[in-house]
Order: structure tokens, then sequence, then C-alpha cells
């Protein structure tokens, strides 16, 4: 309704004046709660990710053999592996691992992906064809089936890993920002930009780029979401980190044969992973409200 | 005054619309072939309403669409025939404003760097504070003060986001301002402000205007001479005197008409044209007005009229007038 | 003539981080039956939410009425539960809004969304409901209205649209129409045909009818009274003549003499100084003193009441006998 838009307008006119845009934002992200929560957890592991030498309990590398498979008890929180490490301390070390892999594999995909959608949406014709039908290639894999492949051919290890994720993850952010590129572009201040005689790059890259960069942030939290449950995976199937690392894929991989013997081997390792990518996705899901209420589908 | 300043000679832009298979290919018919010139110094409305193509006229002159076909030439020199980094020269002589203040800033930069911009890419010698202290001139003369740098458009009213587009298309010291609807989405006491001040830094600068709208009584206000265009035609030329006193077209005198007047003790007798602006992918043959046109003969419906100069300042196109 | 319509001490806010914030600070106005009353404002005077308020249409918006009565034929509407409520709009109170398109169905056609209002409203069977629109159409100067029905919104043009609309809004024969903005989305040449429609239809029907608009000439071309608000109160009421005659409110007065006017050979056009003020920011006294050029001291201090003589009514201290006495008494003990 128009009226109801005028209104609206009103009601942004009377927002103007109030506190300053990030502590506006600050407050009503503050009503989200499942999102706050999140917001707090991811905060708290990469707090961990820092200091986390400093504060483990144990050496996460150090066998004890006079410890072993240990249940969780007041000396060893959440109990020790089959060669006496302490759990709590390989999760806390692992944490560093998963997350760095994580976010610097979703980095160079958003990066990459960014760059090929802001080209793709404003440059349009035969480039947006080339790429988007490139994309469509990536898309039509299944994502971990991407990545065992690409491993696969440069072989385990895990810089190999980040490249395996940032690979899958890159058409999704170029699809998703040549989205966004071809609204913006449509906007009058485009155009007004192109007036004063601004080229394209500084179209693109000062005028469309930071309309975009809601929607960039927001997918990037939901995908180290999935990075990290990917790189968990590649890590699980012996692709990944080494076996006696404290990575949390590989700490599942190794000690499923004691799922049965001894279950908080398999269970605090599963739990992190399951934690750290929920609250991934209710961050996300929390900044998607807030940044780009359109992105709901 | 007196020397032509920009000239546009018989200018068309079609836009294909996508149709289906099957169908025939059409274009909506925006500019279709229109020429006039601009006098330096003046200011050149150009009314009409939504749909007949002055805005596209607009932006033709600027280079922000091509044309399909024509000429325009500024100060003498055939722009059609410009590169693109030529063009990039005559762009600083040739600046806009647009219409919606809240659309035409660029959201996320800050009204200094938004000032700014055209200095960095036309004067990249220039260094930073040279850069600062234009951008402050040129600001308190459109009425922001300097207190507001480092704010973002979002922070400011209409009227001041318009000043804020009018101060950024004088800061590159252009020639001509094409300025698109640049009062319309103004409240009125918002609106007499922006026209008091396009008329100082008019005089201040020794600017010309294309001063695209649909308001008349705007138009009559600031503009010297006007045009008056109906689907992508223009059907009259004058000067602001005669289109407002003695308008000849059928389409003008409507127009005209139509304005409601501010005095309620004054019954008038609108001209009512009957029916709707018919479409301009599909316009009518012969005169495009006469499905409209009350003096409508059945020449009008099959010929085209020719634009006859009735006087040496003012042009119209109407069978009416056949010399 | 009889009343229509009374609003009384009406006071709207909407809902804010920080409470509820009043945008409609205690308005009082009629409407009489056979009477067309302007609303003239700028963006921000709170003219939209006044209809808005009447009508209670506030669905998806944080506004919210806080205190007054709205009298429609003796009875308080804001009294009524939703569902009778539904029962008075369209019936007995219509609304039209600037943008036809919002008020229009996109997937349904022309005619079965007439059909269903009258059918609705006034219990018509489907056949005599399809005739009645039919009728209805042609009454506002749709010549193919029976091709019409069978076509979807985004066929028509604007100003067809807006007949539409009408058409829909007048086929139940409400006794007040509300109008917010109803021509201002129209080029001037189908403006000219709505109102001199909306005019036909007011005198055939006898309806009243409360016309929300910022456009000046407007106003002068349709109503027969005009109430003029600023920041949320009204500031100046009067017939249409007198207004233009002989505006009081220096806030009407610099509304008038900024429009610019055919034949008005000034170089400079009069402006009034400064924006509308913000509803989180109001100033004391006089909301519109920080604008004036005849502010005095008492305007920043305390607000003027809205004062009525020979039927006009000002909100402004410089009307104010009382006080432009004492001030001239100041002025002779001084000299």
């Amino acid at each position: 309704m128009s009226s109801l838009q005028s209104k609206s307008m009103e009601v942004e006119q009377i927002k103007i004046k109030e506190p300053g845009r990030f502590q506006q934002f600050w407050r009503s992200f503050h009503r989200k709660k499942p999102a706050v929560i999140s917001f707090y957890f991811v905060l708290l592991l990469f707090v961990i990710m820092i200091i986390g030498p400093f504060i483990t309990p144990y050496d996460a590398a150090e066998p004890d053999y006079n410890s072993l498979l240990e249940t969780p008890s007041l000396t060893h929180f959440f109990g020790t592996d089959e060669y006496g490490r302490d759990i709590l301390s390989r999760i806390i070390a692992g944490a560093k691992i998963s997350l760095s892999v994580s976010v610097s594999a979703v980095s160079l995909g958003a990066i990459i992906g960014t760059m090929l959608g802001l080209i793709s949406g404003f440059i349009g014709k035969w480039v947006d064809k080339l790429i988007m039908r490139g994309c469509d290639v990536l898309f039509a894999f299944p994502d971990l089936i991407l990545a065992i492949g690409i491993v696969a051919i440069l072989g385990p290890g895990l810089k190999n890993v980040v490249i395996a994720v940032a690979f899958f993850s890159i058409p999704s952010f170029a699809r998703i920002v040549r989205g966004a590129t071809l609204e913006v572009k449509e906007m009058l201040f485009v155009e007004a930009a192109e007036s004063i005689g601004a080229g394209r790059m500084r179209i693109m890259l000062k005028h469309i780029f930071p309309e975009t960069l809601p929607t960039i942030i927001v997918y990037f939290t939901m995908n180290v979401g999935t990075a990290i449950l990917a790189a968990a995976s590649l890590s699980f199937l012996g692709l990944g980190a080494e076996p006696s690392s404290p990575d949390w894929g590989a700490m599942l991989s190794v000690s499923r044969d004691y799922i049965g013997t001894a279950f908080h081997l398999v269970f605090f390792p599963g739990l992190i992973i399951f934690l750290t990518v929920l609250a991934f996705n209710l961050l996300g899901d929390g900044l998607r409200e807030m940044l780009d209420p359109k992105m709901k589908d | 005054m007196g020397d032509i300043l920009i000239e546009a000679t018989n200018i068309k832009k079609h836009f294909p619309l996508k149709r289906g298979w099957f169908e025939e290919k059409r274009a909506v018919r925006a500019v279709d072939g229109i020429s006039f010139q601009i006098k330096k110094g003046e200011t050149f409305g150009l009314v009409g309403e939504s749909g007949c193509g002055k805005s596209t006229t607009g932006r033709l002159l600027n280079g922000l669409i091509p044309v399909d076909s024509g000429e325009i030439t500024f100060k003498g020199k055939d722009l059609s025939k410009l590169s693109r980094k030529e063009w990039k020269k005559y762009r600083q002589k040739m600046q806009m404003v647009f219409q919606d203040p809240f659309a035409s800033l660029s959201p996320r930069m800050k009204i200094k760097d938004i000032l700014k911009e055209p200095l960095d890419i036309h004067f990249k010698q220039m260094n930073s504070k040279e850069k600062d202290t234009l951008v402050m001139n040129l600001l308190e003369k459109c009425g922001i003060s300097e207190f507001h740098l480092n704010k973002y458009p979002h922070e400011f009213s209409g009227g001041q986001r318009q000043r804020i587009g009018i101060a950024r298309a004088l800061i590159l010291q252009p020639d001509l301002i094409i300025a698109d609807e640049p009062v319309s989405a103004l409240d009125v006491s918002i609106q007499s402000q922006i026209l008091n001040l396009m008329k100082d830094l008019q005089k201040e600068f020794d600017l010309t205007y294309l001063f695209i709208s649909h308001d008349l009584s705007v138009v009559e206000h600031i503009s010297d001479r006007v045009g008056v265009m109906y689907l992508g035609d223009l059907v009259e030329v004058a000067t602001k005197e005669k289109i407002f006193t003695d308008p000849k077209h059928p389409y003008t005198q409507a127009l005209l008409s139509s304005i409601p007047q501010m005095d309620p003790t004054v019954k008038r007798e609108p001209i009512i044209l009957s029916g709707e602006i018919p479409s301009a992918d599909n316009p009518p043959t012969g005169c495009k007005f006469h499905t409209r046109c009350p003096f409508a003969t059945d020449e009008c419906k099959q010929k085209v009229p020719d634009k006859q100069n009735i006087d040496d300042d003012q042009m119209v196109a109407c069978h009416l007038y056949k010399s | 003539m009889t009343e229509l319509l009374r609003v009384k001490n009406l006071r709207t806010g909407f809902r804010t981080e920080n409470g509820l914030l009043p945008v409609i600070h205690g308005i009082s106005f009629h409407v009489n039956q056979g009477e067309i009353v302007g609303v003239v404002g700028e963006s921000g005077s709170g003219k939209s939410v006044t209809s808005l308020s009447i009508m209670r249409l506030f669905h998806d918006t944080p506004g919210e009425i806080m205190d007054g009565e709205v009298l429609y034929k003796g009875e308080n509407l804001f009294d009524l539960t939703e569902k009778r409520m539904k029962q008075y709009r369209g019936n007995e109170i219509s609304m039209i809004f600037q943008e036809p398109m919002t008020s229009l169905n996109p997937v349904l056609k022309i005619g079965k969304q007439m059909r269903e209002t009258i059918e609705l409203h006034l219990n018509m069977p489907k056949k005599e409901a399809h005739q009645y629109a039919i009728k209805t159409l042609k009454s506002v100067g749709i010549p193919r209205a029976e091709d019409l029905m069978d076509e979807y919104p985004h066929q028509l043009s604007g100003g067809m649209r807006q007949r539409v609309i009408i058409a829909m809004q007048i086929s139940c024969n409400p006794s007040l129409l509300i109008a917010d903005e109803p021509t201002t989305a129209l080029d001037v040449t189908i403006q000219a045909q709505i109102l001199n429609l909306m005019k036909e239809i007011q005198v055939k029907t006898n309806m009243g009818i409360l016309f929300i608009t910022h456009d000046l000439g407007v106003v002068a071309e349709i109503c027969d009274r005009v109430i003029v608000m600023y920041a949320g109160k009204i500031v100046e009421e009067a017939t249409v003549e007198e207004l233009f005659a002989q505006p009081k409110h220096p806030y009407t007065k610099g509304l008038i003499e900024s429009v610019p006017k055919i034949g008005m050979k000034s170089e400079k056009l009069y402006s009034i100084p400064g924006t509308v003020p913000n509803p989180t920011n109001m100033p004391k006294g006089c909301k519109f003193a920080p604008r004036c050029e005849h502010a005095m001291a008492i305007c920043h201090k305390k607000e003027p009441a809205l004062m009525t003589v020979n039927h006009h009514a000002t909100r402004c201290w410089l009307y104010d006998e009382e006080m432009m006495k004492d001030k001239q008494g100041e002025g002779m003990t001084n000299g």
C-alpha cells in the first residue's frame, strides 16, 4: 500500500536521528536470541583458537599410557583417548585447525567468487554467460564429491583441503553476488556515477561492491559452517589432516573403532562439530534478517 | 547569450521490446527524431507527460545512452564521433542532476567522498588539500555546512540531498547542467529553495540548463525557452512568454489548461483531453496526438505534420498552422 | 447540512524502539455531507496518518491510535469491533490511495474484483453484480467497460486504474470518501480528468469527501473547506476562498507563496527556510517557530491554541488578541 510506504518513509525519518548505525544495529541484533548466543559461541571459539595453547590442561599430543581410554572425570573433563591424550585439550587445539582451514577456504572462495559475480553481473553479455555456465558445471557435482576429487588429484593434506573447499564455494558466491550486482546496477546512483565519467572499474568497486557486501557477509558466515563440515568429512576420510593431529574430523575418524567401548571418544568431537556448524548457521540467519531481508526465500 | 552550446539534430532512440518468437519485433519509440538548440547561458525547459521521452532526451545528450541516429553537437563538435576517452573530457563539461535525491547518491559513501569523486576521476594530479577546499567552497554555496562532510547520505533530508547532488554536478565546473525533474520529489517549501539555488548558481557560474520537468509552473518559472514533448516528438518549441501566453499546438493548450490554478474564485474550463496517452511502442499514425486532439482532421490521421517555424522563435508541428 | 464525520482530539503514534512516538498531536475537525474537505501539508505533516487512523488501517505498520474519537454519523469508530469496522469500510466509508496498483489484486481480472466487492457489500447475486459493475465502470467514464471486465490491472494505464478504483469505491454508495493523494501519481491532463470525475460524482451522490493532498492547486480546484497541517497539528482551517484570499498562518502564507505561478514575473520565489522538524526532536512552543520569520519570544516558549474567528481558525500568536494587546502595551510604555 502506498500510504504504508509513505508511512514507512516517515518512520525512516524518525530513525535517522537515533544513535549511530552500528549502535542501532547492535541493539536490534541483541533481540535475536539464537543469533546472539551463536555469536558469543563463535567469538569464544576464536578466542580459544588464539589463546588455546596457553589454556589446555594437558599437552594435546603427549601420550599418557597410564590413563588410556578413561571416561570423563574431574581430572579429564572429556576423558582420554586410546593413547591417553586429554580429549578436551585436543578439541581446544583442534579449534585452531578447523577454524583456520574453513575460514581461509571460504575467504579464498569468497574473494574469487565475488570477483567473478561482480564481473558477470556488471558486464553481462557473453562474459556473464561464460562464467555462469562454468558455475553450472561446478554445481552439477555434489560439493563433497568435488572436494574429494580435487584432493585426490592434489594429494591429501590441509593445504589441499583449503583449496578443495574454496573451489566448491566459488560458484555459490559468484551466483549470489551476480544477483545482487544485477539489482544494484539498475539503481540511480550507478547512473549518477556514470554521468560524472566514472569508469567501469570504479563503478564496480566503489559503488556496486559496497552494496553487495551485506549479502556477502551473510553468505560468508553460513558457508564457514558448511566448510567446517566439509573439512571434517575430508579428514574423516583420511584425505585431510594427519590422523594423529587433533583435527576434529581426524579425531572422529580415528575413534570410530571405539564407538562401542568408549563412546566419549566419538561423542565430544562430534558434539563440537555439530555445535560449531549450528552456531555459524544461526549467526548467518540472524545476520541475514538484519542485513539482507530480501534474501529470505 | 546567443551562441549555441548544444544542438540536437533529428536524434532518435528506440528501445527494443522482448516479445514472443512469432510476434513481430516492436520497439518503444522513446525519442523519435527531435531537433533543438540550447544557447549558452539560457535555461531550456523540456516538458511533457510521463513516457513522452523527455528523460531519455536528457540521457542522450549526456551520452549515458547512445543515440540510434541523429547528431548531437556540443560547442560545435559532433559527439557521436568521439571515442570513449574523448567522451570523458566532454562529460566534465556536461553534468546531470537527477530526480530522486534519495537514490542518486551512493548510500555507503561519505558526502566528502561523493563530492571528491568527480575530481578523482578528472583531475588526478590535484592534491587532496586542493580538492578539500574546492569541495568545501562549493558545498557552502549550495547551502550545506562543512560540518556535514563526514556524514552519509541517509542522514540528510531530501532537500539537502538534492543540494549535495547539485554540488556534485558543479564541482567539475561544467558548462551545461542537465537537470532531470530535480524538484519533483521534494515538498513545495523545499522545492522553492532548490529552484532559487539553481537560479543563483546559474548566474554565479554562468551555467546553461536543460531543465526537464512535468510541472509546467516550475518550468515557466525557471526557463527562458521551452520545448513541449508528446510521445517522443517535440511538438512545440518557443520562448517561455510565447508558450505560456500564446500556445499554438493543441496539446500545449490542453496541458496549460489542465494545471490547477491556485485561485478558487476563478472557475476555469480546462480542455479535458479525451482518452489515454497511447503507448509509445505502438504510436498512432500521422500526427501522434490526433487520437486525443479536439481539432483532428483526416489529414492528421495520415500525414505527419511538418515542423514549422511560425516565427523566429516559435516552432510548432501541427497541420493547423500550415503556411 | 448534516455532519458526517467528526474527529475529536485524535492522537496517533508510531511504535519505535524507544516507545510510542506521537506523530498526530490531538487534531479535531469535521466533514459534512456533500462537502469536500481538503487536508494539505508536506511530507511528515501527518496528513496520511490521519486518514489511516480514521479507517483504523494499520495492519503491518507501527501506527497506533493513542487517544481521541472518530464519530461517524454519531457513532465512535474506535469503539467498534474489527468485524463491525470491516462492514463500515467500503460500505459507509471508502478510501482511494495514491498508487492505484496497491489497491488492486494483480492476479485477478478487473471484473472479478469489482464483482467481489459488490457481492460482499451489497449482497447481490453474481449475475446482477456483473451488470452493476459494468454500469458503475461506465459511470466513471470508461467507454469499453465490458471488455475491461476481462482485463488484468497491469494492462491498464495509471489513469484508467484510478478510474477503476473510484468505480470500485463508489459502487457501494459510501457516504464518505477518503482520497489520499489520488491524483499525485498521474499526469496533469489525466489529473484534470479525474478531478472532474470526482466533482461530478460528489454532486450526483452528495457524499462527503476528505481529500488529502500536498498540491495547493488541486485544493483550490476541488475543495470547499481546507485544513492545513504542520508537524502533526492543524495550523489553519478556513473555506477555500478565504484561505487563498486571506491566509493567516505564516506557514500557509509561505506555502502559497513558494509555489511558482504561471504569469508571475518574479525572479525569486519565496521560500520557507529550514525543514519540517523531526518527530523525535520537536521544538518547544510553536512547531513552526524555528522556520517562521515573524517568530516572537513567546512562540519559542508556548504553543498557541487554535483560535477561531468567523469560521477561520489559526494556530498562531500573531492572531491572539490578548497577546497583541500586551505587545502594543509594552511598546507604549517603552516609548
